[in-house]
């Protein structure tokens, strides 16, 4: 049950190229049908999601590293299923319209299905793993549908640019993943929560900490991570009303959420998420009041919505939970209405300039009837979901266990000029838009599509509802969302008149100040934010700085990479020889020197082992001051009867056998060979070069001596002979036991064996064929 | 008995590497081979020596009397296989020299597709 949420959708994206073609002009359809009737099935699951009645699945896939397929649909699960159908089916019916006949409508249908199938995998997973599988899988997905239009190299870039960011945020979250695991030895969501006060003692606690936060806030574009968000507005509309506002970005908050249970109340935590929060509220809010571009606008004010967000979940109490989980569901709704208008405009306009729009009201007045409710439901003016929220944010960031200290004051401060600000900019959107008088642009097209309409018109009628009427979502969704969080029954109790409180006075002033910002926003965007508004645009220094990193990189990279990988030989034998020799070193360092003493003892030297290793090693300095080839080979034939003759003396007549006959059958092919090439080498390197390369390998040789004289001297495991000993003839039915090692024992090893030589001599079969016939 | 022939070892691997930095092929096919006579010995030396004994498996026969079979039987391997890859490296250098004129590798990498 809870598979087919994740499951369908990327069926169903993956099946997009494949159906037959007549189906390619109701792509939106298609999508939206599979969208509706998984809302259906999640909204037949509303009752079913308190408490006892939280439906979980597992699967052991790999049971031995914690990795489990588990999943779970409990009320915050629930919540962001609803969402991610909802409006994706709202979203795809646009698109069916909106994308009409774009380059690329099959790609996009399919990466957006993919996506809504990992968006829906990231928010019921129930193992850390699969969440992080999950987490990237929309990360890959947003970054192609920001580059959709790959013959564009701006999309290419923002598209790129996006995907680094997230993606190192996503790193560090999986790291954040591994330490919990070193800690609790488990991936297990449950169990996670269950063993949360073991995560809260352990010593690893800090860097746990700033590692999810790190994948949180890179995610959901929170401050400094923000500048990725703006510049993914180059991806068609319903990609940013989708991913880019209503469902994507806020996995960061769903990450924050389901880990509030287990780090509230932690000073680094609620500290770090306060600030950073509160911050990406003011600035994202400040810089959206500067843009001129509708969609720009909403991408700044969707930033600074997010860090709202962030900052109330970092507040960690139930209050505050339940607004924040509200305000997710009523800003997934307002926004991705809001870009659906903005898209529309565009549709019929052909801009979406904010300085060169004016009276779409006479235009389009059922667009700016929709318009007017979710931007004034943005802005917090009753009876609009946005208002709802924010009373309940203003509320819970004053609704504290112990008495309301400065840093409360301060946030609760902060929100309310927050709220200003996104009142400003939301009058500036409505009123730049379709405010005006009758001069404004002559559209492009002859009438407004309704689906153009109706999607957002719909979308508006759920803004108003809920506005008017929380308790409709209040018992079923918000309540069991906070529950899922806390792990105990709560009771959010929202309304829309929540009677004289504070909260209430602090929303009057901040929809005054709004309006008073709205009025002078000019003055206020050329002095006060001139400096620091230019920095933090996606067209500002930040931007700039990042892809500055981003250059350096890639031009470093080749040049280490050259340096190691220059096509010499002689250098890349040197290297690993090297780390060889070093790695010797710092074991020889550490250990100290082996007892070699031990090996002297029970020496028991005769002649015939002196004068055998002696030749051996006369053998080969012969061979080394040979000038011609010939000579080479013949003492290479000697050494190899040499180590012949160390096998039969030392006990090994199976390997002086097999010894005996390589040997002559490689002198052979040496001999061969030469007749073949030169009958003498004509490059000889410099004094200096040869002077090097006698020393390094001079050094190489008394490194092997050492290493297995320490090897030799030091106490070894018992060895596994005796088992092949007992039961060769038993098991095997022979005696010799190299033998039946080899093809019964070990048998497959040998099998692989045969395999490279016959390999190799098909090869050198083919080559002495080519050179035979003069090829 | 394992000292001197670790010493040899020890020769045979360092004369081995110096035939590999040099630039003609037929000395890095040379240096190859006797890098895996030294790396075959040394399997050898570490599974202990012992004189006058063969791994059959009679009543009464026990470990120590002979070389560890293990170790035999990984050499077999590694013999056979090593000389598979010295014959194709000599027959690839033979070719080289047939095509180009040379053995040296630094020319070879001068030599594009």
């Amino acid at each position: 049950m809870t598979l087919l949420f994740f499951a369908v959708p990327m069926a169903a994206g993956a099946a997009v190229p494949l159906l037959p073609s007549f189906m390619r002009r109701y792509l939106g359809l298609y999508a939206a049908a599979v969208m509706a009737s998984l809302f259906g099935l999640a909204l037949a699951q509303v009752p079913l999601s308190f408490g006892e009645n939280t439906q979980t699945f597992s699967f052991a896939w790999m049971p031995d590293l914690g990795v489990n397929l588990s999943f779970i649909l409990d009320g915050y699960s629930l919540l962001f299923v609803l969402l991610i159908t909802g409006i994706g089916t709202l979203i795809f019916l646009y698109s069916q319209r909106y994308m009409g006949h774009h380059t690329h409508i099959l790609k996009f249908y399919c990466w957006m299905l993919i996506f809504a199938g990992s968006m829906l995998g990231l928010v019921t997973s129930a193992n850390l793993i699969v969440l992080y599988l999950f987490w990237e899988m929309t990360t890959i997905s947003s970054y192609f549908l920001i580059g959709l239009s790959d013959e564009n190299s701006r999309a290419r870039r923002n598209a790129m640019r996006a995907l680094t960011i997230t993606v190192l945020g996503g790193l560090a979250m999986l790291a954040g993943f591994v330490l919990i695991y070193i800690t609790l030895g488990t991936f297990e969501l449950s169990e996670v929560m269950a063993r949360a006060s073991e995560i809260r003692e352990s010593p690893l606690l800090t860097p746990i900490v700033i590692l999810i936060i790190l994948g949180a806030v890179t995610k959901s574009a929170i401050f400094p991570f923000h500048i990725w968000l703006p510049s993914a507005m180059v991806a068609p509309t319903p990609v940013s009303a989708y991913l880019h506002s209503a469902t994507m970005v806020k996995a960061g908050i769903f990450l924050v959420a389901r880990f509030t249970f287990v780090f509230a109340g932690i000073p680094i935590w609620e500290v770090t998420l306060v600030v950073l929060g509160l911050a990406t509220l003011i600035v994202g809010g400040m810089l959206a009041l500067r843009q001129h571009d509708l969609k720009s606008l909403l991408a700044y004010s969707t930033i600074s919505q997010l860090g709202m967000m962030m900052a109330l979940y970092g507040l960690g109490t139930e209050v505050s939970e339940a607004a924040a989980t509200y305000h997710l569901l009523s800003h997934a709704v307002f926004k991705g209405a809001l870009f659906l208008i903005a898209g529309t405009i565009e549709y019929e306009i052909g801009s979406r300039e904010v300085r060169s729009l004016e009276g779409l009201a006479f235009l389009m007045p059922v667009l700016a009837g929709v318009a007017a409710v979710v931007s004034l439901s943005l802005g917090g003016i009753p009876p609009f979901s946005g208002f709802v929220s924010k009373e309940a944010l203003l509320d819970a960031a004053l609704h504290v266990p112990h008495s309301v200290d400065a840093f409360h004051w301060v946030a609760a401060g902060i929100l309310v000029l927050g709220s200003a600000v996104t009142l400003a900019y939301s009058l500036r959107f409505l009123i730049g838009a379709f405010g005006g008088s009758h001069a404004g642009p002559r559209p492009i097209r002859p009438s407004v599509p309704n689906l153009l309409v109706m999607a957002p018109g719909a979308l508006a009628v759920v803004t108003v509802v809920i506005g008017v009427y929380p308790e409709l979502v209040d018992g079923g969704l918000i309540s069991p969302a906070v529950e899922a969080l806390a792990g105990h029954p709560y009771k959010a109790g929202l309304h829309l008149w929540a009677g004289f409180k504070l909260a209430l006075l602090f929303s009057v002033i901040a929809i005054a100040l709004g309006i008073v910002v709205y009025m002078y926003y000019q003055q206020i965007n050329s002095r006060v934010w001139m400096f620091i508004g230019r920095g933090l645009t996606h067209r500002g220094l930040a931007v700039r700085g990042f892809e500055q990193v981003m250059i350096f990189l890639t031009r470093s990279a080749p040049r280490i990479y050259l340096r190691f990988q220059n096509g010499d030989l002689r250098r890349y034998i040197a290297v690993v020889v090297l780390a060889a020799m070093a790695l010797v070193a710092m074991a020889l360092v550490r250990t100290g020197a082996p007892p070699f003493s031990r090996l002297v003892e029970g020496a028991n030297l005769g002649v015939i082992d002196l004068a055998l290793a002696l030749f051996l090693a006369l053998g080969a300095a012969f061979l080394l001051f040979r000038r011609r080839p010939l000579e080479m080979v013949l003492a290479l034939g000697f050494i190899g009867a040499l180590v012949t003759a160390a096998f039969a003396l030392y006990s090994a007549p199976d390997l002086a056998l097999t010894q005996l006959v390589v040997e002559l059958l490689m002198v052979v092919l040496l001999v061969l060979g030469i007749s073949k090439m030169l009958k003498t080498f004509n490059v000889s390197a410099p004094r200096r070069v040869l002077a090097l390369q006698v020393g390094f390998s001079a050094a190489f040789g008394v490194m092997v001596t050492f290493l297995l004289l320490a090897v030799l001297s030091t106490p070894q495991h018992p060895s596994i002979a005796p088992f092949f000993l007992e039961n060769s003839a038993a098991l095997a039915k022979a005696k010799n036991v190299v033998n039946t090692i080899l093809v019964d024992f070990r048998g497959f090893d040998t099998l692989g064996e045969i395999t490279v030589v016959g390999m190799a001599a098909l090869a050198v079969f083919a080559m002495i064929r080519a050179v035979r016939e003069g090829r | 008995m394992e000292i001197p022939l670790s010493m040899a070892i020890g020769v045979l691997a360092g004369g081995g590497l110096f035939l590999l930095l040099q630039r003609s092929v037929f000395k890095i096919v040379v240096g190859l081979l006797l890098l895996s006579h030294a790396a075959n010995l040394t399997i050898f030396v570490v599974g202990k020596l012992t004189k006058g004994g063969s791994p059959i498996a009679e009543k009464g026969a026990a470990i120590g009397g002979f070389a560890d079979p293990l170790v035999q039987a990984l050499i077999l391997t590694a013999i056979v296989i090593g000389f598979g890859i010295a014959a194709f490296l000599l027959t690839l250098a033979v070719r080289t020299h047939k095509v180009m004129g040379s053995d040296d590798v630094d020319e070879m990498r001068n030599l594009k597709g």
